[in-house]
């Protein structure tokens, strides 16, 4: 089903937007959920909690990119899960993502005044001027936490070539957020 | 540990990159390189090159003909006194006969170029039979010295259709191409019948 379809179904309130949705989305939200929590049954949790925050935002929100709408609530869900794990002690592969991201930017060095929204920008406008397979690299590791060998599986590279692009990237963020400011 | 801030403010990246990364393909080289299409044309010309050269070597049987040498079989003529050459090709039957030699037996007379310079042309009996001749001359049949000749001599027992193989070697590029020849009557004539040319690379030991 359309995504605008499934828009007007939410707007109905009519229960067979969740359906659709997971349908459409379900598979794609698991994903972004077990590449961050590395936990099947927190994972399927992560994504009905998805579904049910989608039914409490729409309406009154209209997304533009139902898409990303629905795997940015996944991720925000997941990564406060995550949280919640880590002081169970339950630490996922996907810390090393966090980890290599730390060392762009470590928390110490940005102005706190500066919201993480005005951060997300800049990384965007940052990938926008980077060609297609990098971006599609960087985004796929840092944004959904692919492993290495899932990249270099979906764009046909080989593994040493996605962490070489990856290490790349990171260095070429830290400069062009140091550029635009951010650090203390 | 906490999760880093810019883990979180990763996820106010734009919709569309997210959307686009899901979305994204990548297209390997060989894919791109055939979308322009100049090189879409030089493609399509090599594929048809490639197989209009592969109908062109190949013979009616399938079989890959890249011989250099043109099978000859001679027949006797009616109206004269000279043989009648006719060029073998796959499938075709040609008239051929029995021509006397100087040493006295007879058979069926086949030629192809000599395209070894080293070597003179040269008179080859191909027997299934014992037949011990050293022949010098064809009755009926001028000899070109650029020519090598075969005289196909039946054994006494063999019966109809004869199968005859030659195999002249091209020693510059080190090739031997085996021709299989049938021989059939019908009536009174005889008729020759090139079944197949294979090519195989000479082994030096």
């Amino acid at each position: 089903m359309d995504d605008l379809m499934i828009i007007e179904l939410y707007f109905a309130r009519d229960e067979q937007a969740i359906k659709e949705t997971d349908i459409k989305y379900g598979r794609l939200c698991f994903t972004v959920a077990i590449n961050i929590l590395c936990n099947d049954e927190d994972s399927e949790e992560c994504v009905n909690d998805t579904y049910l925050s989608v039914w409490n935002k729409i309406p009154p929100t209209r997304p533009n990119n139902f898409m990303a709408f629905i795997c940015k609530i996944t991720r925000n869900l997941s990564i406060k899960r995550l949280d919640n794990n880590k002081a169970r002690k339950r630490t996922p592969e996907s810390f090393v993502s966090f980890t290599e991201l730390e060392d762009v930017l470590p928390d110490n060095s940005i102005m706190r005044e500066i919201e993480n929204a005005e951060i997300g920008k800049l990384i965007s406008e940052f990938l926008k001027h980077e060609k297609p397979e990098s971006r599609a690299v960087f985004i796929r590791k840092y944004w959904f936490f692919d492993s290495v060998s899932d990249i270099a599986a979906r764009y046909s590279f080989t593994e040493s070539k996605v962490k070489n692009m990856l290490y790349h990237s990171r260095n070429k963020l830290r400069e062009y957020l140091k550029k635009e400011g951010i650090e203390v | 540990m906490r999760t880093p801030r810019i883990v979180d403010a990763m996820n106010y990246i734009d919709d569309d990159l997210v959307s686009w990364a899901v979305e994204y393909r990548r297209v390997p080289l060989s894919t791109r390189l055939f979308r322009k299409p100049f090189l879409k044309a030089c493609a399509c010309f090599l594929v048809l090159a490639l197989v209009l050269g592969v109908v062109f070597l190949r013979g009616e049987n399938g079989n890959v003909v890249t011989s250099p040498f043109v099978l000859t079989a001679y027949a006797m003529s009616a109206e004269s006194s000279d043989a009648v050459k006719t060029e073998l090709e796959t499938g075709a039957k040609v008239p051929i006969s029995s021509f006397v030699t100087d040493s006295g037996v007879s058979g069926f007379v086949f030629s192809t170029p000599n395209t070894n310079d080293d070597m003179p042309a040269s008179i080859s009996i191909i027997t299934h039979g014992n037949y011990y001749a050293y022949i010098q001359e064809i009755v009926g049949i001028t000899i070109d010295p650029d020519l090598n000749y075969y005289v196909f001599i039946p054994g006494e027992n063999e019966v109809q259709p004869y199968t005859v193989f030659i195999s002249p070697i091209n020693l510059n590029e080190n090739l031997v191409y085996e021709y299989t020849v049938s021989i059939s009557q019908q009536g009174e004539e005889y008729y020759a019948e090139l079944l197949e040319v294979i090519t195989r690379e000479v082994i030096m030991k």
